[in-house]
């Protein structure tokens, strides 16, 4: 939110970033204290899971900081410039502009710093591991129904506690080949399993049940398009907590 | 930086030019600059500023009893006057106050901008039950020790707010910045009416 003076009063609240958003925002997090930087104002945050394994550092240009657009996920934004840097440098930097190679010297500096970091093998699996994390995380959003794209309510929407459960992530049989074999085990059933309405009797192979995503689902060749995903809760555990990062705002932009 | 349950903190240092990221801080080596003890056992959220006048190096200690919500936190103050080589602890900076709106409660997290010849404060206040009423607010002081003037009534109070996206009620841990026009609060926003959800 934003003020003429320091003691106020103050605008309303604007949310810049939080998980309901088409931004990219992995939860859940912490962030405090904020600081400005070469006029942006930097935001570092803390995971507050259990295994309180990560940091991220958000930033936004100082005076675009109420702009929920404006914030962006620094390493990941700026390890894609460098490499578009990069390529573009390569398709300019034999242009000799007055024709004298000595001109492109910098250039060729750049390059070759640039060069470094294209051919970091470690820096180009953490973008596309991050890639592809946001596009699962876009995908169980929807999935889940927790806060779809463009909508403000959901599954999760509200503050009391749902019991959701721990979720579990498995491929659905959906190919001709696994709906013969489920239909065949039915066929074979005793008379007491076929009294008992089909989604009782059916168990999941042991391959399929696993807690955590299939280990396709961080491979850098899994296409998410192409594998149907199905969620499934066991056990109850209290979502309710979904910490979001906001600014409490403007009066610059008309609202007060 | 937060980390709640850490029984002490250090500081970091930039350590080459290249931006403000994480991997680009090292570690002081006089690591850690202060300790939890009891009945304070958990120093938990720290501002680091550096006086523009002076150019001494403070520290706002945000000081809570282990579980945050036993006794009300406080904030203490360190000082360095030599560049962060050594720092002196020179006690509570702001506490509760039964005659304030906090009740005599919990005044822990501070964030710290200097203009116009003052010391501008934003910080959190919650009243002595955690379960109940807290929020943000503002003080100043003409000096970074203080002592530091609070104003009469809260920035915001969080039970009054109106929950963004139906969820997002309380506010705390809140950044105060200076802007070209006017003042922005960072904070966060969570769930929960109050502090104990």
């Amino acid at each position: 939110m934003t003020a003429p003076k320091p003691e106020g009063p103050y605008g309303e609240r604007v949310l810049v970033r939080n998980v309901e958003s088409d931004q990219f925002h992995p939860p859940l997090l912490e962030f405090y204290p904020a600081f400005v930087h070469q006029g942006y104002v930097y935001a570092p945050a803390t995971s507050v899971a259990l295994n309180r394994d990560f940091n991220a550092l958000f930033r936004a240009p100082l005076e675009r900081a109420t702009e929920p657009k404006a914030w962006e996920l620094t390493l990941v934004h700026f390890a894609k410039r460098l490499r578009v840097l990069g390529q573009r440098l390569e398709q300019i930097k034999d242009v000799h502009l007055r024709g004298q190679w000595r001109d492109n010297i910098p250039l060729f500096k750049l390059s070759s710093e640039l060069q470094k970091i294209s051919a970091d093998k470690g820096l180009l699996s953490t973008l596309e591991a991050l890639d592809l994390k946001s596009e699962v995380f876009d995908q169980l959003r929807g999935a889940m129904r927790i806060a779809q794209t463009g909508q403000t309510t959901g599954l999760n929407s509200g503050s009391n506690p749902i019991a959701l459960g721990s979720t579990e992530i498995w491929k659905t049989p959906t190919t001709s080949k696994s709906c013969s074999m489920v239909n065949l085990l039915w066929k074979n059933a005793s008379p007491k399993s076929q009294s008992i309405p089909f989604e009782k009797n059916y168990k999941r192979p042991q391959t399929l049940r696993k807690k955590s995503p299939p280990k396709s689902v961080n491979s850098s060749t899994y296409r998410l398009s192409q594998k149907p995903f199905a969620v499934y809760s066991t056990k109850p555990r209290k979502t309710e907590i979904q910490r979001s990062f906001v600014i409490i705002a403007p009066y610059a932009y008309g609202q007060a | 930086m937060r980390k709640a349950g850490t029984p002490g903190f250090g500081c970091r240092t930039r350590c080459w030019e290249g931006g403000p990221s994480f991997d680009a801080f090292v570690h002081a080596p006089q690591n850690p600059l202060h300790r939890g003890a009891p009945p304070f056992e958990w120093p938990v959220n720290s501002f680091f500023f550096a006086d523009p006048v002076s150019g001494n190096w403070y520290i706002y200690v945000g000081d809570y009893c282990e579980g945050y919500a036993a006794r009300p936190s406080r904030c203490v103050l360190l000082r360095s006057m030599d560049g962060g080589k050594s720092w002196e602890n020179l006690g509570i900076v702001l506490q509760g106050d039964k005659a304030s709106f906090d009740r005599g409660g919990h005044t822990p997290d501070v964030s710290v901008v200097y203009a116009d010849g003052r010391y501008h404060i934003v910080y959190d206040w919650v009243e002595p039950d955690w379960s109940q009423l807290g929020g943000l607010a503002y003080a100043w002081a003409e000096k970074p020790e203080g002592p530091f003037h609070r104003a009469a009534q809260p920035i915001t109070r969080n039970k009054d707010l109106t929950a963004l996206l139906g969820r997002y009620q309380r506010t705390y841990a809140a950044t105060l910045v200076r802007r070209k026009h006017d003042w922005m609060i960072l904070a966060m926003m969570d769930h929960a009416p109050s502090s104990s959800r």
